[in-house]
C-alpha cells in the first residue's frame, strides 16, 4: 500500500460545491414546503381535501419534483463520498457506484410516479 | 502532593517478537500530580525498560509525545494523570503502523508535508530588509504557524483511517499556512495539489482534528477556507 | 565483506550531526551549494530543542527604537563577564541582520509593528528593544521553516539516528559511526566535513528547561575522540524555571513588564540590579532569586518565587505571551491572567562545548590547531560567543549564524579536499559499547544512576558553588562512572530500544559532568554563570582565560593557555546593571 499522498486526476470541487449550492437549495425548498403545506391552514390542522386541492395546482409539481431532484443528489452524492472514503478498491467503488445510481433511478421513478398521483387525484 | 495507586493498560508490539499488539497491565504508584509521560517514564526506569516510546521537550512544544489516552489524542507531556482517573489505557496513534509499542511510523505523515510545497514560493525579487506584513495580514496565518505536527490531528481523522492517501489535516493546514501568506507567490501550485480527491476534498468536516489539536488550532474552520479559496480559483 | 559494500555505509559529502537550528542552517548552505548534505538526527528535525526557545532572536534592527551593531557587541561582551572572544562577537553582530532578514524572506511568521516591519521587545542585558518574535514561539517557527527549507533544497534525512563514535585520527575528521534507532543495527557514514550541531548538556542537571534529547552527546563523542572541551564549567541557570518542573517561561515575559516578587511581594531585584531591575542578565537574576530563597524569602520560605503577569492584562498576556501562559494552566493548573506563577532557577544553557574558531573549525589545542574536517555551531560549541554568560536571544542568532557559516566553510573545505580513509575497523568502538550493554554480566540499571547523577548536580552544581559540594560531586561521579560499568539493559530488541539509547547517553552525561566539575574546582573565581561562594569576586589577573580540557588515560586534564581575545576599546570593566 503505497501510504503517500497520490495526487488522482480527478479534483473534488465540483461535487464539493454542488453539495453545497444543493443544501442552499434543499432549504429554500423545505421552507416553502411548509410554507405551503403546514403554515397557511392558520393555527387548525391540515385536512386531506385542502392537500388534494393544493396538490392539483399548477406549481405543485414543479416544486415536489424539484425537491426530489435536490434531496436525491443531495443525499446520494453525501454517501457516495464517505463510500470513496471507505472503499480503495477500484472494482468496489464500481459496483457502489452502481448500486447508488440504481438506488437514485429506482426512487426518482417511484417519487415520480408518487407526484404524479397526487397531481391527478380527483377533488372529492 | 501524595502517592497514589493506578492501573495503566499500555498496547505493547515488539516486531520480530509479537505477532500482534496485546495489552499488559502495569499496576504502579506515582505521585497524584504526575502527567502521562511521568507515567511511561516510571514504567520504563523502575518497571520494565522494554517499553518503547517518544518523549523530548516536556512542554508540549516538540510534538514528540502524541499518543491515544483513554481514547483521546492528547501529547503525554502536558496531560495529567487526574484528567482520567486511576485507570489508564494508553495506545499508540490510530492510522499509522506501530514500529514498536507506542512508537508509530511517521514517516508517511512527514512525506505529505512535503507534498503540498511548504516553503515561500517567490516571484517578486526580495527586498533588502523585511517584506512589509501588516499585523491584520500576519493574523490571517498566525494561528496555523502554532502547529507542532505531533499528528494528533491526522491520527483522529477518520477520513484519514481508511484511505492512507489522504493528504490530511496536519499537512493541509500547512498547504493554508502558505497559501494565505500575504508574502506568497505560488498558491496556483499548492491550490493545484490539494484540489484533488485525496486532497481537500476527503475533509468532510468532521471537525475530530480540531478537537484533537493540543495547540487548539481551529483547524477545520482553516481547511474550509482553504476549500472556498480552491473554489474561487477554478471557478 | 569490505566496508563499502555494507549494507549501511554512507559516503557523502558532509555529515550534520543534529537537526536543530544550527544543524539544519548549515546542511540548507551545502545543499543549496549543489554538494550532498545528510542531517543525522536522534529525533524527527521538528523535535529539535530549538523549537523550545520562545522569546527572540537578537538583532540590531532597530525596528522600534533606536540601535546599533556597536551597542549588539558590549551588551553581548558585557554580558559574558569579558570571558568571550571579541573577534567571534564582532563577526556575530555584523552578520545578524542578514540572518534574520534571510528568515523573513524564508518566511518565518514574525510579530509586526503596525507599519508591517519585524517587531522587536526588550531581553535582558539588551540596551535596546533587540529581539525579533513570533509571539512566544520565536524557535518553534525558525525551526519548522528552516526545515521545510531543507526539505524543499533535497537535503537527507537520517532521522533517529544516535552517533555511537567519531572516526578522527591524525587530526583529520573521516565520518562516524551511527546506530538506527527505529531498525537497530550500526552505519558508517563516511564525509569529507563533518559538523556536530549536537545542542546543550542540561541534562545533567535534574531541575532543567532542557529535552529529554539534550545529553551533550557531541561534547562527549568529542572528548572520547581525544580531543578538548573548552569552558564547561558555565553554565546558565534560567531564572524563571517553572516551579518543580523547570520547563522555560520565557525571559519575554519580563521583557513585556513582568516582575519577579517574593514572599513579602517585594520585586527584590531592585537590592540587586537598581538599573536594570528584572532584565538583567540571567546569571544576575537567577543570583538574586536563590539568595532570596536561601535567606528564607521564598514563596512560604519554600524553594521559590512567583513571576507575575498580572499587571499586564488579559489581552497583552494572550497576544504576545500565550505559550507561557498555557505552561503555567496545564503544568501548574495557575491562571496567569489572574495568579502569580511560581518559578525557580532551572539549569538551560550550556556556553561551554566544542572549543572552534571562526570559521567553525573544531581546534585541538590552546594554538587553535585545525582538526581537518570537523566543525561545530550552535549550543555544542564554544567559540566563546557567549563567554561566562550568555544573553536572551543570543543564542537563536548564534545557532543560525554560525550554522550558514559552517555551512559556507564546509563547502569550501570540500571543494578542496576528497573523502578521507577510514581506519581499518570503524565499527570497533560503537559495536564494544553495544556489546557491553546487551551482553554484560553486571546487574546495574541505567536509570538510578542518572537520577543521582541529575539530582546531585542541582544539589552541588548549581547557582552557588563551593569547594566543598564540588569535592564531593566529584566523587560521586567517579562512583557513578564505576557503577556504569556494570549496567546491562532490559531490551534486546532492534527496534526502537528506548532502554540501549537511554544507556548509551547515560554514558556521555558521566564522562562530560566530570569535566564540568573538575573546571569548576580549578576556577578559583566568580565569573558570568560560575559562582563561588567560596571566591565571589571576578578574578581578572589570573582567570581571564579559557578553560581546556581533556581525558587522557581516563583522568581529566585542564589546560588555561588559551587567552581571551580582548579589543582595545572593549576592555573589562566592572559589571553593574
Amino acid at each position: 500500500m503505497n501510504k503517500d499522498f497520490k495526487q488522482t486526476s480527478r479534483s473534488g470541487s465540483l461535487p464539493w460545491l454542488l453539495q453545497r449550492i444543493s443544501a442552499v437549495i434543499l432549504f429554500v425548498l423545505l421552507l416553502l414546503h411548509f410554507i405551503t403545506y403546514h403554515f397557511l391552514s392558520k393555527g387548525r390542522a391540515v385536512n386531506y381535501q385542502e392537500i388534494v386541492a393544493k396538490a392539483g395546482s399548477w406549481w405543485f409539481p414543479l416544486l415536489q419534483f424539484a425537491f426530489l431532484l435536490t434531496a436525491l443528489y443531495h443525499g446520494l452524492n453525501g454517501v457516495w463520498s464517505v463510500l470513496e472514503d471507505y472503499t480503495a478498491n477500484k472494482f468496489w467503488r464500481l459496483v457502489w457506484y452502481g448500486l447508488l445510481l440504481t438506488v437514485g433511478a429506482v426512487l426518482l421513478f417511484v417519487g415520480t410516479l408518487t407526484i404524479i398521483k397526487l397531481y391527478t387525484l380527483p377533488v372529492a | 502532593m501524595a502517592m497514589i495507586d493506578i492501573s495503566a493498560k499500555i498496547l505493547r508490539y515488539q516486531p520480530g517478537k509479537d505477532e500482534k499488539p496485546h495489552w499488559q497491565v502495569f499496576d504502579i504508584a506515582v505521585e497524584d500530580e504526575s502527567t502521562i509521560l511521568d507515567v511511561l517514564n516510571e514504567i520504563h526506569w523502575q518497571h520494565d525498560g522494554t517499553l518503547a516510546y517518544r518523549r523530548s521537550c516536556r512542554s508540549s512544544i516538540c510534538g514528540s509525545c502524541a499518543m491515544k489516552v483513554n481514547g483521546r489524542n492528547v501529547l503525554a507531556c502536558e496531560t495529567p494523570i487526574h484528567r482520567f482517573g486511576r485507570k489508564l489505557k494508553i495506545e499508540p496513534l490510530s492510522g499509522f503502523d506501530i514500529i514498536k509499542d507506542l512508537a508509530v511510523d511517521l514517516d508517511p505523515f512527514f512525506a505529505k508535508l512535503k507534498r503540498i510545497k511548504p516553503y515561500l514560493l517567490l516571484d517578486k525579487p526580495l527586498p533588502d530588509k523585511e517584506f512589509v506584513q501588516s499585523p491584520a495580514q500576519l493574523e490571517a496565518i498566525g494561528e496555523s504557524t502554532l502547529c507542532i505536527l505531533c499528528a494528533a490531528c491526522s491520527a483522529a481523522c477518520p477520513s484519514s483511517w481508511p484511505n492512507s492517501e489522504y493528504l490530511g489535516p496536519a499537512a493541509l493546514l500547512k498547504a493554508y499556512r502558505f497559501i494565505f501568506d500575504s508574502r506568497d507567490d505560488g498558491a496556483d501550485q499548492r491550490i493545484e495539489i490539494v484540489n484533488d480527491k485525496n486532497g481537500v476534498w476527503r475533509c468532510h468536516t468532521i471537525f475530530n482534528c480540531m478537537e484533537a489539536c493540543p495547540k487548539k488550532i481551529k483547524i477545520t474552520e482553516y481547511l474550509s477556507r482553504l476549500k472556498v479559496k480552491v473554489v474561487e480559483n477554478s471557478l | 565483506m569490505k566496508i563499502d559494500e555494507a549494507r549501511n555505509y554512507h559516503k557523502i559529502d558532509t555529515v550534520i550531526v543534529g537537526a536543530g537550528l544550527a544543524g539544519l542552517r548549515a546542511a540548507l548552505e551545502v545543499a543549496k551549494s549543489g554538494l550532498a548534505a545528510a542531517v543525522i538526527s536522534k529525533v524527527y528535525p521538528t523535535r529539535s530543542h530549538s523549537g523550545g526557545a520562545q522569546g527572540g532572536i537578537a538583532a540590531a534592527l532597530a525596528n522600534v527604537s533606536e540601535d546599533s551593531l556597536e551597542s549588539h557587541m558590549f551588551d553581548t561582551i558585557k554580558g559574558s563577564d569579558y570571558l568571550a572572544d571579541q573577534d567571534i562577537i564582532e563577526r556575530f553582530v555584523n552578520e545578524a541582520l542578514k540572518t534574520v532578514y534571510e528568515f523573513e524572506h524564508m518566511g518565518v511568521p514574525f510579530s509586526r509593528t503596525e507599519d508591517g516591519r519585524i517587531n522587536q521587545r526588550p531581553f535582558g542585558g539588551h540596551s535596546s528593544p533587540r529581539a525579533c518574535f513570533a509571539q512566544d514561539v520565536t524557535g518553534h517557527v525558525l525551526l519548522h521553516t528552516l526545515y521545510e527549507q531543507c526539505l524543499q533544497h533535497n537535503v537527507l534525512f537520517f532521522n533517529e539516528f544516535q552517533v555511537l563514535s567519531l572516526l578522527v585520527s591524525e587530526d583529520v575528521s573521516r565520518g562516524l559511526v551511527a546506530w538506527d534507532i527505529r531498525s537497530g543495527g550500526l552505519h558508517i557514514f563516511q564525509a569529507r566535513a563533518v559538523l556536530l550541531a549536537t545542542g546543550g548538556y542540561g541534562r545533567a542537571w535534574k531541575v532543567t528547561s532542557n529535552a529529554h534529547a539534550n545529553t551533550g552527546d557531541g561534547v562527549a563523542l568529542v572528548l572520547e575522540a581525544g580531543l578538548p572541551l573548552e569552558d564547561m564549567e558555565f553554565v546558565q541557570f534560567h531564572p524563571t524555571g517553572l516551579y518543580k518542573h523547570g520547563i522555560l517561561l520565557s525571559e519575554a515575559a519580563r521583557g513585556e513588564g513582568a516582575y519577579i516578587l517574593n514572599d513579602k511581594g517585594e520585586r527584590f531585584m531592585k537590592t540587586y540590579a537598581a538599573a536594570k531591575m528584572e532584565l538583567a542578565p540571567r546569571d544576575v537574576v537567577s543570583r538574586a532569586e536563590q539568595t532570596e530563597i536561601n535567606e528564607g524569602r521564598g514563596i512560604g520560605g519554600k524553594d521559590y518565587v512567583y513571576l507575575d503577569l498580572r499587571h499586564l492584562g488579559r489581552e497583552k498576556i494572550l497576544e504576545r505571551l500565550p505559550q507561557i501562559y498555557d505552561l503555567a494552566l496545564n503544568y501548574l493548573k495557575v491562571d496567569g491572567i489572574k495568579e502569580a506563577v511560581p518559578i525557580q532557577p532551572t539549569a538551560h544553557y550550556s556556553m561551554g562545548g566544542i572549543p572552534a574558531n571562526v570559521r567553525t573549525e573544531v581546534i585541538k589545542d590552546a594554538a587553535g590547531t585545525v582538526v581537518k574536517g570537523l566543525y561545530t555551531a550552535g549550543e555544542t560549541s564554544c567559540l566563546s560567543l557567549h563567554g561566562a554568560n550568555r544573553l536572551g536571544t543570543n543564542s537563536l542568532q548564534d545557532a543560525a549564524t554560525f550554522g550558514r557559516i559552517a555551512g559556507i566553510h564546509m563547502t569550501e573545505f570540500c571543494r578542496g579536499n576528497s573523502f578521507a580513509g577510514l581506519p581499518a575497523k570503524p565499527l570497533e568502538v560503537a559495536q564494544g559499547k553495544i556489546d557491553r550493554l546487551w551482553n554484560g554480566q553486571g546487574k546495574e540499571r541505567h536509570a538510578p544512576i542518572r537520577e543521582k547523577l541529575q539530582e546531585n548536580m542541582t544539589k552541588y552544581l548549581g547557582v552557588f558553588r563551593n569547594q566543598d559540594d564540588m569535592l564531593k560531586m566529584l566523587v560521586m561521579i567517579k562512583e557513578l562512572q564505576e557503577r556504569y560499568r556494570q549496567v546491562t539493559v532490559d531490551d534486546h530488541g532492534d527496534a526502537f530500544n528506548l532502554d540501549l539509547i537511554e544507556a548509551l547517553e547515560l554514558e556521555n552525561l558521566l564522562s562530560f559532568s566530570e569535566v564540568i566539575v573538575e573546571g569548576a574546582l580549578a576556577r578559583q573565581e566568580s565569573r558570568g554563570a560560575h559562582f563561588r561562594s567560596d571566591f565571589p569576586k571576578r578574578n581578572d589577573g589570573e582567570w581571564l582565560k579559557h578553560t581546556l580540557a581533556w581525558r587522557r588515560d581516563g583522568k581529566i586534564v585542564l589546560d588555561f593557555s588559551k587567552g581571551v581575545v580582548i579589543y582595545p576599546q572593549y576592555q573589562p570593566q566592572e559589571r553593574k546593571y
